[in-house]
């Protein structure tokens, strides 16, 4: 955002785009594998509980 | 404050030697440490373990294959210094300001070392493994390069400020000018216009900051980190990843003497306390127009009386003036009780041996007369007849307490001799003031920190009077002179004389012998730099002003 | 040794029909195996687990001077991935063990492209404490191309991310490749020649496959350029069924040229040799590896494990060598049958030649499957580097298991004009060990 004259865009909205694609990046970042244990989740049919899902460790 | 200047170091070539190894080494100690962030960095890059990658930070990129080699280093002539402005301040924020010449010409320096050619592998193996593609057949190339620059020619013009924790210096007018020559010439223009480009903050940002930090760690005896300044300062340097480290090491600093560097310290440390400790001789007021009890002899000294002028007479009586304000190392005040009374009279010595010259005593007359016109009291002025009789005049003067005006037409007998006695004292002094490495404070004297052989060649340099103590006393006339003429009128122009006879004397070499009649000024002059550290004439210009005279 | 995600990575390709070997990146794969295998460093555990037949997990921790964790999750739509992993008890260890590619020719590749059908993956993982994220999607978008991005995300540094894009015909591979790391771009082609017969060769029997690739990269930030070329010959020796690779490799910005010779050469035994040379530079380095297999006692093959050999071998069978060998040449006609049998009859004993040339390899691929490998042991050094690595893979109670050091003779952290001369007296010392523990249900 900084390379971008002030004319096209003003500082504030320049400020406030970098607040937003760092927050997304932040989500993104975060939200990722929540997000891929939701695809698993979903597409199981049996829907197995959270824990199964969550836990790396071989269950008994 | 004394300064010296070896200039010996560079009178052989040894010293280009030396400039290549140390540059070799700086050079690699740098190399070698961003190494091992390399090596790591290929070790890392090889494991797919991208942890080991993410704690290690930030990476850094090394083009270099190898070490730098400094191949050759050629010097062909002396760099010189040239003082151009040295102001003595008696400020409590800066103990001396200095102007100083750096030139240094035609010099040569040779580079080698290899890079890799192959950009994009530095980049891979940089980058996270787990989104690098790999490249097939993607290895090193490493080209050796060659860096020669010719015909160095460095003009800068420094301010110095030593100040009570450190040295600053800044660059101000910096003409640097080389011939760049690279064996890979694809990439010549480029390393030259950015070696161009970084010679500035060379200049500006690194080398001030490095002297500085240096600085500051011999100012405070290496006690670490004991301001808080150096740490952000190292900090600041750590931060910015284009400077280097301090170069220069202690080892650097051996020449310097360590009474002095003690000295000096103990000096900030009063300064810095306010403390009026008697231990260091030489420290000087630091509350202007307050005199502290240690300085009065200095004061004293220079109340105009006759009897401050002929100071080596009394040094048989009393050597202990001396050694109050010359002596380094002894820490024992000396009182020099008898001579706190300061009396205007000549000594008997002086009658005897006919050593005097009326015009200086005439002009201390007259200054105490200026001094004390406050009183409207008036001159009595005694007119004496000159004549024949003038051999037997200076008997009745011995107790001289009255203004002696009159008798300027008189030709001294002895101030003709001392005339004819100038050329054997320049046969004496020149042959060792020739390989004086520190013309300045070698001129001046019998300074017990002496550890150089090369300083202790220097006898001739001592004052006349004491090489010959004898009834030869007549070049002390000449020091009469000079005292005479200490006024401010003539002040400018001593300081034209003494620039010039600072500037460069290793430049015309028969500096000594050419200009006979102003090495008394040298010396006189030298004494209060000298002063600075010895506190014979500490703040000569700048006394308190009550106590100007 | 392969981790468990990697593993399932290579499952998907396999399962949705992608040909690993058929891109250009692993061309040189066989030798990079054998010479440049990773030791690993510190001590590592990683636990993996099937959660579902779609979600897979591993948790990692790993002892480096500090410890380190990560936690990797997988999704993937594609049906019948199960069948392909297995866990460490029954891992086979040839195949949980980065070594020997085997190259199918050509024509093999045709019959794995049925069934189609778009499935994707989607991989994450998080290393701790540094919260640097691993994020992974590919898809097989039709049976010729799949996409894969990945990237790599850190709050505290720049993420990384990287394209690609990759068209996989049998005959042509094409990759074009994008990642914001120095903005490299590149582009590369692998190109298989049709196996035909060579007069030169003197088997009938043809197996080996002739393919030539090469590469293009630039780097648009720093202004770099790469490219590379590469020729690779797989074959088996005629009498001995054993298989070999030779790849030369020429890469003409730098000069650099490097010939690689791999081959099997006892089931229990694969060598690999390399040979760099610089043409500008005239430097060259000569580069040695070895896999020496041991087999465990054949008799205790558990039987329980026969089902799982069963899937690996249908595994394999699906490269099995019972397509007609000239299929590519009679695929089509209508009177193919009745020509087969002519030809039966008239080249009948060239015929049975070639049969028992192929059950000359098949036997030697059997004796592969069959032997129940449980360790290995993996030496490489290169001369000029002056190193050896050593590594011991194996299995052990249901943990797969590698440990291993590399030795350097050289300077760890000095440059190599520094180092001072009683170098050549001093020993090799090791500059990296580690042991590394994997347990996967």
């Amino acid at each position: 955002m900084a390379y971008l004259p002030s004319f096209i865009l003003s500082d504030e909205s320049k400020e406030r785009m970098t607040k937003i694609f760092s927050l997304s990046q932040t989500v993104a970042h975060y939200g990722w594998l929540p997000f891929v244990l939701y695809l698993g989740w979903a597409h199981t049919s049996n829907r197995p509980n959270l824990f199964s899902l969550l836990s790396p460790l071989p269950s008994v | 404050m004394s300064f010296r200047f070896n200039k010996e170091t560079f009178e052989d070539n040894s010293f280009n030697e030396q400039i290549r190894e140390k540059l070799t080494h700086a050079l690699n100690a740098d190399t070698g440490s961003t190494s091992q962030s390399k090596s790591a960095n290929t070790t890392n890059t090889a494991a797919t373990d991208e942890v080991k990658q993410e704690t290690k930070g930030p990476k850094k990129l090394d083009i270099l294959k190898s070490g730098i080699t400094v191949s050759k280093v050629n010097f062909p002539s002396i760099p010189q210094l040239e003082i151009l402005d040295l102001d003595v301040s008696a400020q409590s924020k800066s103990l001396l300001k200095g102007i100083c010449k750096i030139s240094c010409k035609n010099a040569m320096l040779e580079i080698n070392t290899e890079i890799e050619a192959n950009l994009l592998l530095l980049y891979t193996n940089n980058g996270p493994a787990f989104t690098t593609p790999r490249l097939i057949s993607n290895n090193s190339f490493s080209v050796p390069i060659t860096m020669t620059f010719d015909q160095i020619e460095l003009e800068a013009i420094t301010n110095i400020f030593v100040k009570n924790t450190s040295v600053g210096i800044s660059f101000n007018d910096v003409n640097l000018d080389f011939n760049f020559d690279c064996s890979i010439k694809l990439l010549q223009s480029s390393i030259e216009k950015r070696l161009k480009g970084s010679m500035e903050t060379v200049f500006k940002d690194v080398l001030p900051s490095v002297i500085f930090s240096m600085s500051q760690r011999w100012f405070t005896h290496g006690e670490p980190n004991s301001f808080p300044s150096d740490d952000k300062l190292s900090d600041q340097a750590s931060n910015h990843s284009h400077l280097p480290r301090t170069i220069l090491e202690d080892s650097d600093l051996e020449d310097l003497s360590p009474a002095n560097m003690l000295r000096l310290s103990t000096l900030v440390s009063s300064r810095q306390s306010l403390s009026l400790n008697p231990t260091a001789m030489n420290t000087f007021s630091a509350i202007p127009g307050c005199l502290e009890r240690q300085n009065l002899h200095r004061f004293n000294s220079r109340v105009p009386a006759l009897s401050n002028f002929y100071p080596d007479y009394y040094e048989n009586e009393a050597p202990d003036l001396k050694s109050l304000g010359r002596s380094t190392s002894s820490n024992a005040v000396v009182g020099g009780g008898g001579h706190i009374q300061q009396h205007n009279t000549l000594p008997q010595r002086i009658l005897e041996e006919r050593s005097y010259d009326i015009k200086t005593i005439a002009s201390v007359q007259s200054r105490i007369y200026e001094r004390s016109s406050g009183d409207s009291t008036h001159v009595r002025r005694r007119k004496i007849k000159m004549g024949g009789r003038v051999k037997s005049k200076p008997r009745p003067l011995t107790p001289v307490e009255d203004g002696v005006e009159g008798a300027t037409d008189v030709e001294s007998p002895a101030l003709v001799e001392h005339k004819s006695d100038y050329p054997e004292l320049v046969s004496i002094s020149t042959p060792a003031a020739l390989h004086s490495p520190r013309p300045i404070s070698a001129a001046q004297s019998p300074e017990p920190l002496v550890e150089n052989p090369a300083f202790t060649n220097i006898p001739s340099l001592q004052l006349p009077a004491q090489l010959a103590p004898s009834p030869d006393i007549k070049p002390l006339t000449s020091k009469l002179n000079l005292l005479e003429e200490a006024h401010n009128l003539n002040r400018r122009r001593e300081f034209q004389k003494l620039r010039s006879s600072l500037y460069s004397p290793m430049r015309n070499k028969n500096f000594y012998a050419s200009k006979e009649m102003e090495r008394p000024i040298l010396e006189h002059k030298g004494l209060s730099f000298v002063g600075l550290a010895q506190g014979l004439k500490w703040g000569n210009e700048d006394l308190p002003p009550p106590y100007g005279c | 040794m392969i981790e468990y995600m990697e593993q399932v990575l290579r499952s998907f390709e396999l399962c949705t029909g992608w040909s690993r070997d058929n891109s250009y990146e692993n061309i040189t794969a066989t030798s990079e195996n054998l010479l440049n295998f990773d030791v690993p460093a510190g001590l590592k555990c990683q636990v993996s687990n099937k959660s579902t037949p779609n979600t897979y997990s591993t948790f990692e921790l790993s002892n480096n001077k500090l410890i380190n964790g990560s936690l990797a999750y997988l999704y993937t739509n594609c049906k019948g991935l199960e069948n392909y992993i297995s866990n460490s008890r029954d891992i086979q260890l040839q195949d949980a063990s980065e070594t020997y590619r085997q190259i199918r020719p050509l024509y093999r590749h045709r019959d794995s492209k049925k069934e189609f059908e778009p499935s994707s993956l989607w991989y994450g993982r998080m290393y701790y404490p540094t919260s640097t994220l691993e994020a992974m999607v590919a898809k097989r978008l039709s049976p010729e191309t799949q996409f894969v991005a990945k990237c790599l995300s850190s709050l505290a540094h720049t993420s990384v991310l990287t394209l690609y894009w990759q068209k996989d015909s049998g005959q042509n591979c094409q990759e074009w490749i994008a990642s914001s790391n120095e903005g490299l771009v590149g582009y590369r082609v692998l190109h298989n020649f049709i196996g035909s017969q060579s007069k030169l060769n003197s088997s009938l029997y043809n197996n080996s496959s002739l393919s030539i690739g090469g590469e293009l990269w630039f780097g648009l930030m720093n202004t770099s350029p790469a490219c590379s070329t590469t020729l690779r010959y797989c074959t088996h020796s005629a009498n001995t069924g054993k298989p070999l690779t030779l790849t030369l490799s020429w890469n003409p910005l730098f000069g650099h040229v490097s010939s690689t010779y791999s081959v099997k050469a006892s089931s229990g035994a694969t060598i690999s040799s390399k040979y760099d040379f610089n043409l500008y530079s005239i430097e060259s380095n000569l580069s040695f590896g070895c896999d020496l297999w041991r087999s465990g006692n054949k008799k205790s093959k558990l039987k329980a494990h026969e089902d799982l050999s069963e899937a690996a071998s249908t595994r394999n069978s699906k490269y099995a060598e019972d397509s007609p060998m000239f299929y590519h040449l009679m695929a089509g006609s209508l009177n193919s049958q009745k020509l087969l049998d002519d030809l039966n009859v008239t080249f009948a004993s060239s015929l049975h030649k070639i049969n028992k040339e192929r059950s000359i390899i098949q036997k030697f691929e059997n004796s592969l499957i069959d032997a129940n490998f449980t360790s290995v042991w993996r030496l490489s050094t290169s001369l000029r580097d002056k190193n050896l690595k050593v590594l011991w893979e194996g299995k052990y109670k249901g943990f797969l298991i590698s440990a291993g050091t590399e030795l350097t003779n050289g300077p760890l952290d000095l440059p190599s004009n520094l180092v001072e001369e009683p170098k050549s007296a001093s020993f090799f010392r090791p500059s990296k060990f580690g042991v590394q523990l994997q347990y996967s249900m």
